[in-house]
């Protein structure tokens, strides 16, 4: 398909050139889908979903125009970059600034995700037994279970982008995305635990059997957690473990080092080269590695992905840019333009974000903690730009005297991002790249990130 | 365009399906958005999907492509009716519904708002920023946008039911951030969408302004347990949390705690509330559901009583009920208008009776509707003592109980607000846990 599509792409290029935009990319993408989800033995709901469509973005005196459909004919793509090119146009006078794009170079190329088991080459009724079995794997953990929910999605997605700067790129790959939901219930009390798996990867994350050992985890946990009471609230010590790390270093970190909210203000504004948290504190953005879920060899502006180095031993040393931010700031783009879809326009977005693994073996940091609370994975939650973050914890634990005592649940995080990462004392040496999630802000889009163990001060919410 | 769905369902019955749905949707937006106190960008997109589902004897399937012609409504099909065939039954299903006279719902439509030129929604946006910077200039337009679509919904299934319907929708958001010296406050936001041309730029504008500019100056405050008083955003959540507890779907899978509370009390005596899917004007009312049932107005909690669910024909079948017009597809449930009805307090007479407590316009954290457990931070918080606003506070947490709190409500505003699909008042709700430094 991709010849016939990059010619196509090529000449709405040069027609949204001849219609006086100074700037203009195309990107065309498909993407087929296969779901199935299923409950209590039985599939729930199943199904493929192909999505296509073409997306163009047109810079005419310093505005933006875009426009997409998903017909994807001749005569339907003219008609976008027509629209595109009027939008621009209408809402340049408008504009307080000029957008301009900071300069990169060109590439040509077409990468192709490397993975063991492509997903085309196995059946729906393969797909459909892996689940079941996940299921039941989940369901006879225990008669405590009351509830319970496997999703598996996989995608295979084909993604063309067309610069008139000559640009012109495919990338091709697929992911494979497993949710597992239980809820255990006993005497009137559910209790709730959920884990995902999966990435740029193929169907190997299920014949390897790890959708068995998540539903396993998952059944477990929220048997476990049955009898767990809800603890008092307060600031504490606590050891974090890498998934929960995780999300602190994306949504409530991560988020404040984006240059388009950095331009609008954040914690992280005017700080680089200074110091901002722990000197233990070193988080990177990483466009790989190849099977993580946030895998980006091109971003979505056509520009190679690197490696951005945030903290470096607690001094901040960059923000994550799109061509037109890092022209704004006067600084180099890094290829973290994503964009959910085609219809939809390439913003700062994170990729692979993580900390940095240290010396402590994960055991000892506990060893070492006289009074606190060992806290295990994420559900939900919410951050600000001026850092402040709330989110649910999944498992928490009683710290006495380098030993781990009851458990908790129902507890929440709460704080200041750079607060929290000014007191980590301990860093273990255990990184885990490999917590997958969608990213929404504003729109979604596939992410990744990790981290080792760590300990600090964080308030507790509860009871 | 509804030939292609009835076509579909007859092509899925030729392969074999022994019943079959399909709905076309298609639609255009035009959206001007904001971002650092200027338009960042016009955006115009058009947009159709066709999803069909296939049932085989109870083997479910649910595809959907972009690919609108003839080939690629039967290229579809084939794959939608394979992959029923290699799913399990589901032993729930009873079936698809059959057809019932649909309700007139007013002023879902507005033409107006379809032929809205480009060149009309930059002047809004001009106005919104120019609303915000003419109120303070300490405030800053983080983000926003003015979105104005129109779409068109056609469906079918074997059973005979055959309907279209048509929309528009107009909608303001403005995220502001108010600045003085080295503070950042902390963000605030109001919005308003609307079917109809009548949406207030000015009036979202400048609350959007007054909210960020009055969280400055926070301070922390120590833990205390008291009233705190929801705002719409926040009142907003709980009944949006609370809507997924009375869902059909969640009843009977046994994950809501309200799963063997009809006919008994859950809340105090003040709350009634409605699902009101043909409401006139409403975000979530139309003619009919995702699978096909009329739209209805359904009394879920009428005087502090549980007295409905609400079903799709899936849900309403397996717990021995009627459907209330409540299908998001033929197999999930999900609200359409949350009408929560009025009280008889003023904002202030509110206040008032609040010996030490908190006014919060905005909520960041988790309302579980399966635990009831509310825990997250209050933003854009007020202290109250003896009856007065003190102060902006941060870095405060509410704790609590969904289902203590809504017994636990003792006095609901006389002034209610259309929130999305939500219409609610604000909420005082006594004995809450409010956890500070």
């Amino acid at each position: 398909m991709a010849s016939e599509f990059l010619d196509l792409l090529d000449k709405a290029v040069k027609e949204a050139i001849k219609l006086g935009a100074e700037y203009v990319d195309a990107r065309l993408e498909q993407r087929t889908e296969t779901r199935v989800s299923v409950r209590k033995g039985y599939v729930e709901s199943s199904g493929i979903d192909v999505i296509r469509g073409f997306g163009v973005r047109a810079l005419v005196n310093g505005s933006w125009g875009l426009s997409s459909t998903d017909k994807v004919s001749e005569k339907a793509i003219m008609d976008a970059i027509k629209n595109a090119v009027k939008l621009a146009k209408t809402s340049s006078p408008v504009r307080s600034r000029k957008v301009k794009l900071a300069d990169v170079e060109t590439h040509e190329d077409h990468v192709v995700a490397k993975v063991k088991v492509k997903l085309g080459e196995v059946s729906v009724e393969e797909k459909v037994k892996e689940v079941l079995e996940a299921d039941e794997a989940l369901r006879s953990y225990s008669p405590l279970i009351k509830d319970d929910r496997v999703f598996y999605n996989d995608q295979t997605f084909f993604k063309a982008f067309v610069s008139s700067e000559g640009t012109n790129v495919i990338v091709e790959g697929c992911r494979v995305y497993v949710r597992v939901y239980s809820t255990a219930g006993e005497a009137g009390v559910l209790s709730p635990a959920y884990e995902a798996i999966g990435g740029v990867k193929g169907f190997e994350v299920l014949r390897e059997g790890e959708h068995l050992e998540a539903a396993k985890r998952v059944a477990e946990r929220s048997v476990k957690l049955l009898k767990a009471r809800v603890p008092k609230g307060g600031v504490t010590t606590v050891v974090l473990d890498n998934k929960l790390l995780a999300l602190i270093v994306h949504e409530a970190f991560g988020h404040t080092a984006e240059a388009d909210l950095v331009l609008t203000g954040t914690v992280l504004t005017n700080k680089v080269g200074q110091k901002i948290v722990s000197e233990l504190v070193t988080i990177v953005d990483d466009p790989e590695p190849m099977n993580a879920n946030g895998w980006t060899p091109y971003d979505d502006e056509g520009v190679k992905a690197r490696k951005v180095i945030i903290v470096e031993d607690g001094i901040l040393r960059e923000y994550m840019q799109t061509r037109e931010t890092a022209m704004a700031l006067g600084m180099k783009p890094t290829g973290n333009a994503r964009a959910q879809s085609y219809a939809h326009p390439p913003i700062v977005r994170m990729r692979n974000t993580y900390m940095l693994p240290r010396d402590w073996k994960p055991e000892e940091i506990i060893e070492e903690t006289k009074e606190g609370y060992y806290l295990k994975g994420a559900m939900g939650g919410q951050a600000d730009a001026n850092g402040e973050f709330m989110f649910g914890v999944q498992e928490a634990w009683r710290i006495e005297n380098g030993e781990l005592r009851e458990p908790y649940k129902g507890v929440t995080v709460s704080g200041n991002a750079l607060a929290v990462l000014s007191s980590v004392d301990a860093v273990g040496n255990d990184l885990i790249i490999g917590f997958p999630g969608t990213c929404g802000k504003f729109q979604m889009v596939p992410v990744d990130g990790g981290g080792p163990h760590i300990r600090c001060q964080i308030r507790i919410g509860g009871r | 365009m509804s030939e292609i769905v009835e076509r579909a369902v007859k092509e899925a019955l030729r392969e074999g399906a022994t019943e079959a749905h399909a709905t076309l949707r298609q639609g255009k937006t035009c959206e001007v958005e904001l971002e650092a106190d200027s338009i960042s960008r016009a955006r115009w997109s058009s947009s159709r999907t066709l999803t069909i589902y296939a049932i085989v004897g109870k083997r479910i399937a649910r595809s959907s492509t972009k690919d609108i012609s003839e080939e690629g409504m039967k290229r579809v099909v084939k794959n939608v009716v394979k992959m029923a065939r290699a799913s399990t039954e589901n032993p729930h299903w009873s079936g698809l519904p059959h057809l019932r006279p649909y309700p007139e719902v007013k002023d879902i439509y507005d033409k107006r708002v379809e032929s809205l030129d480009v060149s009309e929604v930059v002047e809004m946006a001009k106005l919104a920023l120019q609303e915000v910077k003419e109120y303070d200039v300490r405030v800053l337009v983080m983000q926003g946008g003015i979105s104005t679509s129109s779409s068109e919904v056609h469906i079918a299934n074997s059973n005979g039911v055959l309907a279209s319907d048509k929309f528009t929708s107009l909608s303001i958001i403005v995220l502001t951030v108010a600045k003085e010296a080295s503070e950042i406050g902390s963000f605030a936001y109001e919005y308003q969408v609307s079917r109809k041309l009548d949406i207030d730029v000015s009036e979202v504008s400048r609350e959007a302004a007054r909210k960020a500019l009055e969280s400055l100056g926070a301070k922390p405050v120590k833990s205390f347990k008291g009233s705190v008083i929801l705002d719409f955003d926040v009142s907003s959540l709980v009944f949006m949390s609370l809507a997924q507890a009375y869902n059909g779907d969640n009843v009977w899978k046994g994950s809501s705690p309200l799963r063997d509370k009809l006919g008994r009390r859950i809340a105090v005596e003040d709350l009634t509330v409605d699902d009101n899917g043909i409401m006139p004007g409403g975000l979530g009312s139309s003619r009919f559901d995702g699978e096909g049932s009329p739209r209805q107005r359904t009394v879920v909690i009428e005087r502090g009583v549980l007295k409905n669910f609400i079903n799709n024909t899936y849900t309403a079948n397996i717990l021995g009920t009627e459907p209330t017009g409540n299908a998001a597809t033929i197999l999930s449930v999900s609200p359409t208008n949350v009408v929560v009805k009025r009280g008889n307090y003023e904002l202030d007479e509110m206040i008032e009776g609040v010996g030490r407590g908190l006014l919060v316009r905005r909520f960041s954290g988790i309302i579980k509707f399966q635990d009831g457990i509310v825990s997250g931070v209050a933003k854009q918080a007020f202290l109250i003592e003896n009856g007065k606003l003190v102060h902006p506070v941060k870095e405060c947490m509410i704790s609590g109980n969904l289902y203590e709190m809504i017994n636990n409500i003792d006095a609901i505003s006389k002034e209610i607000k259309v929130k999305g699909v939500n219409v609610v008042p604000m909420l005082r709700v006594k004995e809450v846990s409010i956890i500070g430094k």
